[in-house]
């Protein structure tokens, strides 16, 4: 088993591996940018090194710095979490001419699924249906006119490299066609270094389900059940849950199936998400992309597994087989993510910038914090605003619910704006709490985007700020970025993500 | 006895209300418009406390400063405050006339689309910002005259900084 690893990534999900390789004795190489020196997940490592610099490129997204790091610390191999380098097939080469594990798919399956076009082309051959989509296009050129001509709008703009509903752009009319696919390539270059971009046919207000597959170096491949992901905003996912309510038996055994042929067909290694659009009328679904990496939301699923999948990408790359049979999986109870974000869901969820001032979360039995900030901590504009992921697990989804609406509630951030109410109505919203929802929700329910406070409540509000008006002013809190180490995180109580 | 004046600006804006408060003990005594509040406050921590009301009901309460704006988190819900005593200086902000564009956000300027002297129509396209790696298009709400672009591809801007000036009236700038 590998002694030193470095984490190529910051905030929650860095916090999280880390959490894993203490826990199974591997020396954790922290790397920061200069506005992250004092966050959690640099002072919880055993070692840390600086990036210098602040933007995205010149820090997390440096692949050359990240390799001399990991060559100097003497790190054997490098988690890189989601987003920044996870997807890019050439850091996974750079790893490898270095002699370095990079804990994930090999370069080549990175290749055939992280290019969302030829991943759809490998579902096709195994005999999985996809969204119609057009190729690479240069502008509206010959081959978007001709799928114009074909599907018509509305239509998607999509990048091909990405993820994380960067680079889409939802087309109502060829009006907007030329600039949308310029403003998508631009986004997409930015983030991701690779700004081609293709149409897709828009299917109108369709279920987002996903597929958590596993697989060892030998072919060995399981799936760890689906994941539900409609409640989205900007394309982005809020809130997360599985089993997912809208799948019957019937269906999520073809769904698991076709994910399972995918990750077979490109001779997939590691941890792996098929994703889905499900129309929930019909009963079809059809495969959209497949992320080589870690997702956000995987917390849900280890929730009702009762396994650590980061645990096991580590024991994969480092050559074991996966001894876990598709037997072994048995889900048990129900289990939903909030994501926390710094953002004003009564503004268009225009992002909040400032000092984390109070931080205080919620704990219990069935809940479970993954966060990377602490108070004190400065939410910056350079990296995207995830504070942290909320995740309760209940023996049933409506109670499931309950814990998390309760939960989101005694949840005390001040210091930046957040999306907690939004999070809060909508698990108490009959649509949802029904389980008949699609990725149209937030747009069909406006009331939910709406803030609603009672006028007595917003009274004893008016008269409690007059009150803190009155006193004497306090000196802001001092920073406290080793809490989140230590709070409520069932992964370091008790050594397992089995919940309570 | 002493007073204070108040506008709520977080979740919703509405003008700002004058308050009178007294310290009676145990409670607070405050005084909204015709309404009056007794309130017994006890702190738990720095910033944090309970809140009692005389009907009996308690609520959960935090509180911090951002500068001269008062943030209260009571029972799962933000409002934001500000002191209503004076105007406030701008500190390098704009004034936000009507013909001016502001950042909507905090981010980097991408892209500049227009130049002094263009004239621009309603809803077109003037500036691309990023902010928090998301792309953020900036378009005019009016028809006009770009009098002054004040930034450069590049720039860091904060939420409501000015990045052009627009005269409304295309005739405005000709000499």
């Amino acid at each position: 088993m590998f002694s030193k690893v470095l984490v190529a990534n910051r905030g929650e999900i860095a916090v999280r591996i880390q959490q894993t390789l203490h826990i199974m004795g591997i020396r954790t190489v922290a790397v920061y940018s200069d506005s992250d020196t004092t966050a959690p997940h640099v002072l919880m490592a055993d070692e840390a090194w600086a990036l210098e610099g602040d933007s995205a490129n010149e820090t997390y997204l440096d692949t050359e710095k990240l390799v001399h790091i990991a060559a100097q610390s003497g790190a054997e191999a490098i988690h890189p979490g989601y987003g920044f380098l996870s997807e890019n097939p050439l850091f996974a080469v750079a790893c490898r001419d270095r002699g370095i594990t990079f804990i994930g798919p090999s370069p080549e399956s990175m290749r055939y699924l992280g290019d969302k076009i030829r991943s759809k082309q490998i579902a096709q051959q195994a005999g999985v249906v996809t969204v119609p989509s057009s190729g690479i296009c240069n502008g509206v050129d010959e081959i978007a006119k001709a799928f114009v001509a074909q599907w018509g709008f509305p239509l998607l703009v999509k990048a091909a490299a990405g993820g994380g509903g960067r680079g889409i752009r939802l087309v109502n009319g060829g009006g907007e066609l030329a600039q949308a696919m310029n403003s998508a390539s631009r986004e997409s270059q930015a983030a991701f270094g690779d700004g081609r971009v293709f149409l897709e046919h828009y299917i109108l207000r369709p279920r987002h389900v996903e597929v958590q597959v596993l697989a060892d170096y030998s072919g060995h491949t399981i799936h760890l059940m689906e994941r539900e992901c409609s409640i989205q905003r900007r394309h982005q996912k809020i809130v997360e849950e599985t089993p997912s309510p809208a799948l019957t038996p019937d269906l999520r055994g073809r769904m698991v199936q076709a994910a399972i042929a995918v990750a077979k067909a490109v001779g997939y290694e590691s941890a792996g998400t098929a994703e889905f659009l499900l129309d929930p009328q019909l009963g079809e679904f059809y495969f959209l992309e497949m992320n080589a990496r870690l997702q956000v939301e995987h917390p849900i699923t280890e929730a009702i597994l009762g396994l650590d999948l980061v645990e096991w990408q580590v024991r994969i790359a480092d050559g074991e087989s996966l001894t876990l049979a598709q037997d072994d999986v048995r889900p048990r109870g129900y289990a939903v993510e909030c994501r926390i974000y710094a953002e004003d869901p009564y503004h268009d969820f225009a992002p909040s910038t400032g000092t984390l001032l109070q931080w205080n979360p919620p704990s219990g039995p069935g809940l479970r914090l993954d966060s990377g900030v602490a108070r004190g901590q400065e939410v910056s504009i350079y990296y995207d605003p995830l504070l942290a992921k909320l995740v309760a697990w209940a023996p049933d989804r409506a109670t499931g619910l309950r814990r998390m609406e309760n939960a989101l509630s005694r949840f005390l951030v001040l210091g930046v704006i957040t999306n907690i109410p939004l999070l809060r109505t909508i698990m108490s919203h009959p649509q949802f709490v029904s389980g008949n929802y699609d990725i149209g929700f937030l747009e069909c329910n406006p009331a939910v985007t709406e803030s609603m406070v009672a006028e007595d409540f917003q009274k004893i509000a008016d008269a409690l700020a007059a009150w803190a008006d009155q006193q004497p002013r306090v000196l802001s809190a001092s920073p406290d970025a080793t809490s989140v180490v230590a709070q409520n995180n069932p992964w370091l109580t008790s050594g397992t993500g089995r919940f309570p | 006895m002493s007073q204070g004046q108040l506008r709520r600006q977080y979740p919703d804006s509405v003008s700002s209300f004058r308050y009178h408060f007294e310290s009676l003990g145990s409670f607070a005594k405050i005084e909204l418009g015709d309404s009056e509040f007794y309130l017994t406050v006890t702190p738990t921590g720095t910033g944090e406390g309970w809140c009692g009301t005389a009907s009996g009901q308690a609520h959960r309460f935090g509180y911090a400063w951002v500068g001269d704006e008062l943030h209260l988190w009571l029972d799962g819900h933000l409002f934001i405050y500000q002191r209503d005593v004076e105007r406030r200086r701008n500190r390098g902000k704009s004034q936000g006339g009507a013909a001016d564009v502001l950042a909507p956000m905090p981010g980097t300027v991408l892209e500049v689309l227009v130049k002094a002297r263009d004239r621009v129509e309603k809803d077109q396209t003037v500036i691309i910002m990023e902010s928090m790696k998301m792309e953020l298009v900036i378009t005019v709400s009016g028809s006009g005259v770009v009098r002054r672009v004040t930034v450069e591809t590049g720039d860091q801007v904060d939420k409501g900084m000015r990045l052009l000036e627009l005269a409304e009236e295309p005739g405005s700038l000709e000499q």
